[in-house]
């Protein structure tokens, strides 16, 4: 099991939910597929359709942002938290 | 840029109501009215900088709205191409009541046939050998305008920044570049083929093959579909702008509101003043009654002129600081009709029965 911590933009599309369950450890690409499944609107507004992590996004798992780890890749391990956060862009 | 709003006014269009925003924080740089096959459904684009662009819908004017779970104008997998924005949504023809066009960045034209519900894109644009040589404009790589002939469906005329235009006579299958005549100041060969920065086109329904353009510095005039443009900068203190709008009746008569230079995009002498052609751009001449004339230090982008289908016509322009200004005859006079909005990206006008 794995929790996925949601900014407030994208829980309309989660529900009104925080925070989702996910049952599926492996890659963070694995975890956000899974969270699709549950939330397709989620899904599709921190990845492009070519299936990046948008620019402005910034997806943690524990503390470590999947950026400067192996991106979508990075592994999940069972019980670990994820974050989705926006980047601090613009003014 | 921060939501739509939508401006009402009374009967005689001199008092107008504020309502909004809709659509609340993103920035909404295309909107259009589709009133075809008893439909009264407002289209918008709204793009939050973090999450990306999707078409909304409000089929009761903007009280609420439909937002797609997963964005339904996305370029498919293997185009290498994310979707950033969207900056025109037009209408299909009024005998083809379920299509609709979209034109994005990065640059390409998206169609649907099912009123807005599916979309893909043209693939003849898309794969067109052009399409890797041309350069984001300023507002970034963007297909923005879309002119279509009432007469031919199977004709239409883009304009990309910094492409060109475009014209196919084959629905969309095969593309040629339409730009002889238009120069590109910013390249090495004035005249090339293609890569011009064109900022708008437009055309009138009774005479579609003549086509007006306002260009990154210049302005023309086609009356063979784009075959070939002539200069019609005659009498404006600048060529340089980004507005141009079309008379909904006379189609000799055009609207822009010049721009003092690419480098210093504020209104020449800081002065407020929309200027009209009422002879095909042998001639235009300057509207300010009502407009500020002093220390006007103004921008007014690309689709942010629009113009109504009342007789007189009214014609409506927003700024780059908010402000929202209406003329009830034809741009003789100006009133302020709303004054501090966020920056207006867009202006679009549509009659609804009351």
């Amino acid at each position: 099991m794995v929790t996925v911590g949601l900014p407030s933009y994208l829980q309309q599309f989660a529900d009104g939910k925080d925070r989702v369950e996910v049952d599926s450890g492996g890659s963070l690409r694995n975890v956000l597929s899974e969270l699709g499944k549950l939330h397709p609107g989620v899904e599709t507004r921190v990845l492009t359709e070519q299936g990046e992590v948008r620019p402005h996004i910034n997806v943690f798992v524990g503390e470590r942002n999947c950026r400067f780890e192996k991106g979508l890749e990075t592994d999940v391990p069972d019980g670990a938290e994820v974050m989705i956060l926006t980047a601090v862009s613009g003014g | 840029m921060k939501g739509a709003f939508l401006l009402r006014p009374d009967s005689r269009r001199g008092e107008w109501t504020v309502e909004g925003p809709y659509l609340r924080g993103h920035a909404v740089y295309a909107m259009a009215l589709d009133g075809r096959a008893g439909r009264q459904r407002l289209w918008a684009t709204a793009m939050n900088s973090h999450f990306g662009t999707v078409l909304a819908s409000s089929d009761d004017l903007g009280k609420s709205w439909a937002i797609p779970e997963e964005p339904s104008v996305a370029f498919p997998e293997g185009a290498e191409l994310s979707l950033k924005q969207i900056w025109q949504i037009a209408v299909g023809p009024d005998d083809q009541p379920d299509v609709m066009y979209c034109g994005v960045e990065p640059a390409a034209l998206f169609k649907s046939t099912d009123a807005g519900e599916s979309w893909a894109p043209v693939q003849g644009l898309l794969d067109h050998p052009h399409r890797k040589q041309w350069m984001p404009g300023g507002g970034g790589l963007c297909l923005h305008t879309i002119v279509q002939d009432p007469s031919n469906t199977d004709r239409m005329l883009i304009a990309v920044s910094a492409g060109g235009a475009y014209r196919t006579e084959d629905g969309g299958k095969s593309w040629r570049a339409r730009n002889k005549g238009v120069r590109a100041e910013f390249m090495p060969d004035k005249h090339p083929e293609f890569g011009q920065c064109v900022h708008k086109v437009v055309n009138h329904r009774s005479k579609p093959e003549r086509l007006f353009l306002q260009n990154h510095w210049g302005l023309y005039r086609s009356d063979d579909w784009g075959d070939s443009w002539q200069d019609i900068a005659n009498g404006v203190p600048s060529d340089f702008g980004f507005a141009m709008a079309m008379h909904p009746h006379d189609p000799d008569t055009v609207y822009i509101v010049p721009i003092e230079a690419d480098v210093f995009r504020v209104v020449p002498e800081a002065k407020l003043r929309v200027y009209r052609t009422r002879d095909a751009g042998a001639s235009w001449h300057p509207l300010a009654n009502g407009l500020p004339q002093e220390s006007a230090y103004e921008n007014v982008l690309r689709d942010c002129m629009a113009v109504d289908r009342a007789d007189p016509a009214g014609v409506y322009f927003g700024t780059r600081s908010g402000k929202v200004f209406a003329s009830g005859d034809e741009g003789e006079s100006w009133q302020l009709v709303a004054d501090t909005l966020p920056p207006v990206v867009c202006v679009k006008t549509a009659m609804i029965a009351s």
